[in-house]
């Protein structure tokens, strides 16, 4: 573990993107310490301007609800929503390509087939008609997500499983006579994990987006301030007040990136104790 | 009194499915191995020996052809995987979980096979850890075994195969990927390790000197039979097949290091499925003669002591 975090470290980009990211999560967290404005409540004039206003650092918008507050309470929704679909997604798609990689046969035949189902719907078209059916509240929006997202962790544990399988200690295992749940359990899924993690760890970022375009299309909870929504009301006055969708914005490229980059780092920590024969 | 023995093969034969032809990997093997006794299986890559070694563990795959006995009379029933044999592979960085710690990947088989608690499997693997010869077990067994050098995972590997007491331990080629002194380090582990506990052994190794080292009883392999079988030291003295003889001629010269060109014996072990009619060894044989290509030698002598070659004298 420490080895890995070490590994971790030495990518600079990935450090630094980390350290982003927990930032952002930690103000996010404590968004009515930080800065205890009503994100949804009026609390100035409409359309103030970024930096004129020092009760309102970042401005505010057409309704005069602070720009800084709805920034941070955006990113509380983006980023529980985002994490808790990766989880899912990551949980479920795993125990999917465990029980398919384990069976093999007929079951391993069925769960892949629904696995290409699922895989060749357009994951927003699929969130897209599963909001709009059990409505816009986060938790939905958070199966929406997941529901698309965990064919991707399915087919990577069935492939690390069948490629597992041959290898030495897994042989070991089984001459050791380990019951074959242990062996499941203990011996193939955590050898099959670590892609699945950098693989998490990425899908993290198109939850982000997708989260944010269906709040940017109102398909998501109106009444919590989110990053797509609030780019979707700057649309009305963006050529007279830019700002007002260009920061959502920002913050939008800056957690994509950082989660993106925070992945890569992961996959490679990860991957040279996979590689060592 | 005769001694009832731990496994026994007989006329036991082994096809593997192949492209263009299924592979015979073993054609007809005899072997018997006694309660605490040490075996090496001895041969050439191709020869057969691992797959002896495991389809005695039962580890073949289902689509291999399986004919003629393989019993355990000791036992009286199929051994139990971990309990009543244990396996120690070549390939020390490949046969150790990389996510678990060494002393759960120990502690696993006792929790599996003794009903142990796991603190209690984690104590019972410290004491294990230090009887294979790891320093300062207490403070190295939750080590994951990246942290641990070849030979000592090999000495890891040894105290999983040996956790819970098994009374036949396999052990694949378990020094060939080791640098010699760890080599030797090994072997005396094995060896004090077997004696102690009265386990037998087979050992599957090419190398006749390290069957020397360790072994009681002798098998030789070549081309899925075997050719020769003796105790120990008589078969290293008193070579009775062309055969072994080469084999020793080579582990001698290695041993020597003398300088000149490398040891070999010419030729190839046949192709699988292209075996003469006669002995398979008669192409490559300095003592062939017209009846070895035509006729295949009949084993002289008997199950444990014999040799298989018409030039042989019983």
């Amino acid at each position: 573990m420490t080895d890995l975090l070490l590994r971790f470290a030495r990518d600079r980009a990935a450090l630094l993107a980390a350290c982003v990211l927990a930032g952002l999560a930690l103000a996010a967290a404590s968004a009515q310490l930080l800065w205890p404005l009503d994100p949804e409540g009026v609390g100035g004039p409409p359309l103030l301007r970024p930096l004129v206003d020092p009760a309102h650092p970042l401005g505010t918008d057409r309704l005069g609800r602070d720009v800084l507050a709805r920034l941070l309470h955006g990113a509380r929704l983006s980023l529980t929503v985002a994490f808790a679909a990766a989880l899912a997604a990551s949980v479920l798609g795993s125990a999917v390509g465990l029980a398919a990689g384990l069976a093999g046969g007929r079951l391993d035949e069925l769960l892949m087939r629904i696995t290409d189902a699922f895989q060749t719907v357009p994951g927003f078209l699929l969130a897209l008609a599963f909001v709009s059916v059990f409505g816009p509240d986060a938790r939905s929006v958070v199966l929406a997500i997941a529901a698309s997202a965990w064919t991707g962790p399915a087919r990577l544990v069935r492939a690390e499983i069948a490629s597992l399988a041959g290898r030495d200690f897994v042989l070991a295992a089984i001459v050791a006579g380990l019951p074959r749940r242990e062996i499941a359990l203990r011996v193939l899924l955590p050898n099959a994990l670590p892609p699945v993690v950098a693989y998490a760890a990425t899908s993290v970022a198109s939850a982000v987006l997708i989260e944010s375009a269906l709040s940017f299309l109102g398909l998501a909870d109106p009444n919590r301030a989110s990053w797509g929504a609030m780019i979707a009301e700057g649309r009305a006055v963006l050529v007279s007040e830019p700002w007002l969708s260009i920061l959502p914005g920002l913050a939008l490229l800056l957690t994509v990136l950082a989660v993106n980059l925070v992945g890569e780092g992961l996959n490679e920590a990860l991957a040279p104790r996979r590689a060592r024969p | 009194m005769r001694v009832v023995p731990l496994l026994e093969l007989r006329d036991f034969a082994v096809s593997l499915p192949a492209e263009p032809a299924p592979v015979r990997a073993l054609r007809g093997l005899d072997l018997e191995l006694l309660p605490g006794e040490r075996l090496a299986l001895v041969g050439e890559s191709g020869s057969g020996k691992s797959t002896a070694l495991l389809a005695i563990a039962g580890l073949l795959p289902d689509e291999a052809e399986i004919t003629g006995g393989r019993r355990f009379p000791a036992l009286g029933r199929e051994p139990m995987p971990g309990r009543d044999l244990g396996l120690v592979l070549q390939d020390p960085f490949a046969s150790l979980d990389p996510v678990l710690s060494v002393g759960e990947q120990i502690g696993e088989v006792l929790v599996a096979h003794r009903g142990a608690r796991w603190a209690e499997a984690r104590r019972a693997a410290v004491v294990l850890l230090g009887r294979v010869g790891i320093a300062e077990p207490e403070a190295r067994v939750d080590d994951p075994p990246h942290r641990f050098s070849g030979g000592q995972r090999q000495r890891i590997a040894i105290a999983m195969a040996i956790a819970a007491g098994p009374r036949l331990l396999l052990a694949d080629e378990p020094t060939s990927a080791l640098d010699t002194v760890v080599q030797a380090q090994i072997l005396d582990l094995l060896d004090g390790l077997v004696r102690e506990q009265g386990t037998a052994l087979l050992l599957v190794t090419h190398d006749l000197a390290v069957a020397g080292r360790i072994a009681d009883r002798i098998a030789v392999l070549y081309a899925g039979r075997l050719v020769e079988c003796g105790p120990a030291a008589l078969l290293l003295r008193h070579p009775r097949h062309p055969y072994t003889r080469a084999l020793l001629a080579i582990a001698r010269a290695l041993e020597a290091g003398t300088g000149g060109p490398l040891a070999a014996i010419p030729g190839t072990p046949p192709e699988p499925g292209a075996e003469p009619p006669g002995c398979a060894f008669a192409p490559r044989c300095p003592l062939a003669f017209a009846r070895c290509a035509a006729e295949p030698p009949a084993w002289r002598g008997h199950a444990r002591d014999g040799v298989a070659c018409h030039r042989a004298d019983p």
